[in-house]
């Protein structure tokens, strides 16, 4: 593997393979199609990616990389602030189209069900974390933290893969609005969202 | 003298081959040929029924869904309160929460038209029948003024969410801890309760 997970070189075979994802599904493509498509000898992405599937973790880790850098990139100071801004960050960036991938891969790949639990769970510990967070400044009234945080994890899981599929209901704002109205009462408080324009009920 | 002839299939005969081997070998690397040779019959009689293997996906997912609703409805129809009907629905959901044919309708879908259009479909059936039930607990009194079309949406994300989760076998998320939540969600957002839950 490249030694700088930033290198140009790095980046563009990452966006080369994500779009071959997107096109071919995650075990609908070859290392070889990608080095073509980058424009490189095939012992260069060798040198970077095992096989597909290693260069497919690289994608979907990258990828969980950026939203939490989306999340965690508005300034909030609350626990309150800082979940809000976690909803909103879904919103311009709901893109699930590789965990629908990693999803159908893990009901047959054992490599791919351990990637699946390790990313949740991630997750789960950001949700929860915040969740914390507010039951120790008394914003938030919450028995059970970590279920609270796998409730909410798993809607915005759910919300935002049928956006990715274009559900007619399921549009940005009306999912923000569902996700704000659920994670309000789980965490009883009254959570507001000054962006939230627009919400109907479709 | 007439050849050998291969055996002859009827559509729920592919459907219910594809019902066995999708979900070892997943939708992207099932073929109409693989049903074909299953089925001991040459392709032809395959590609008689159906095009490609999406289409049979999809048929597999309209099957599976329009079960689950008509089975929803069997047992709610015995129930004296929407509160009950709801409750029996949601006990439902997690029993049947297999989502190996989902999962795989949504992958598909990402790509092709006739596959994202039928889970619109399904999405839009299973939430009407939750909201029609919320409606109906609203006009007796047992339901809190909330939108009807909104905690239904979130109902039946969550359901989907946990179903996901649940077939994945996440540790977190077993059925028992899938329907406890589902039913305490419900209870909050609906103002509503249940009652004691079954051990």
């Amino acid at each position: 593997m490249n030694a700088d997970e930033t290198s140009p070189e790095r980046t563009a075979l990452l966006d080369a393979a994500e779009e071959l994802i997107r096109e071919d599904g995650a075990d609908g493509w070859a290392l070889a199609e990608l080095a073509d498509r980058v424009g490189v000898g095939l012992e260069v992405v060798e040198a970077e990616f095992e096989s597909e599937w290693e260069a497919f973790c690289q994608v979907m880790r990258r990828d969980e990389e950026r939203f939490e850098v989306v999340s965690q990139g508005t300034p909030a100071e609350t626990p309150s602030e800082r979940i809000l801004a976690l909803l909103e960050a879904i919103v311009p960036d709901y893109d699930w189209t590789f965990w629908i991938e990693l999803w159908s891969l893990a009901l047959r790949d054992e490599r791919a069900s351990t990637l699946r639990l390790e990313l949740d769970e991630r997750f789960r510990d950001l949700i929860e974390e915040m969740v914390r967070d507010g039951v120790e400044a008394g914003e938030f009234s919450v028995a059970d933290t970590r279920r609270a945080a796998i409730t909410i994890s798993t809607l915005i899981d759910a919300m935002a893969l049928q956006a990715t599929l274009g559900d007619t209901t399921v549009r940005p704002n009306y999912m923000l609005d569902a996700c704000v109205t659920v994670s309000g009462t789980l965490l009883g408080v009254p959570l507001k969202l000054p962006s939230l324009a627009e919400t109907s009920d479709g | 003298m007439a050849e050998h002839a291969l055996p002859r299939v009827g559509w729920g005969d592919v459907v219910g081959m594809a019902a066995r081997l999708m979900p070892e070998r997943g939708i992207a690397k099932l073929t109409l040929g693989d049903l074909a040779e299953a089925l001991k019959t040459d392709e032809s009689a395959v590609t008689y029924w159906f095009q490609d293997a999406g289409q049979v996906l999809v048929a597999m997912a309209e099957i599976r869904n329009n079960w689950f609703l008509d089975e929803a409805r069997s047992r709610m129809a015995k129930d004296d309160s929407q509160t009950e009907r709801l409750r029996h629905f949601i006990e439902l959901s997690a029993a049947d929460h297999d989502a190996t044919i989902l999962i795989e309708l949504w992958r598909l879908s990402e790509r092709d038209e006739p596959a994202r259009q039928a889970r619109q479909a399904q999405a839009d059936a299973f939430r009407r029948t939750i909201a029609g039930i919320i409606r109906a607990g609203q006009r007796t009194g047992e339901f809190g003024a909330v939108s009807p079309d909104k905690v239904a949406l979130i109902l039946a994300a969550l359901i989907s969410g946990f179903s996901i989760t649940a077939t994945l076998r996440d540790p977190a998320v077993t059925p028992e801890v899938m329907l406890a939540t589902l039913l305490d969600t419900a209870e909050q957002l609906l103002g509503v309760e249940f009652g004691p839950r079954a051990d």
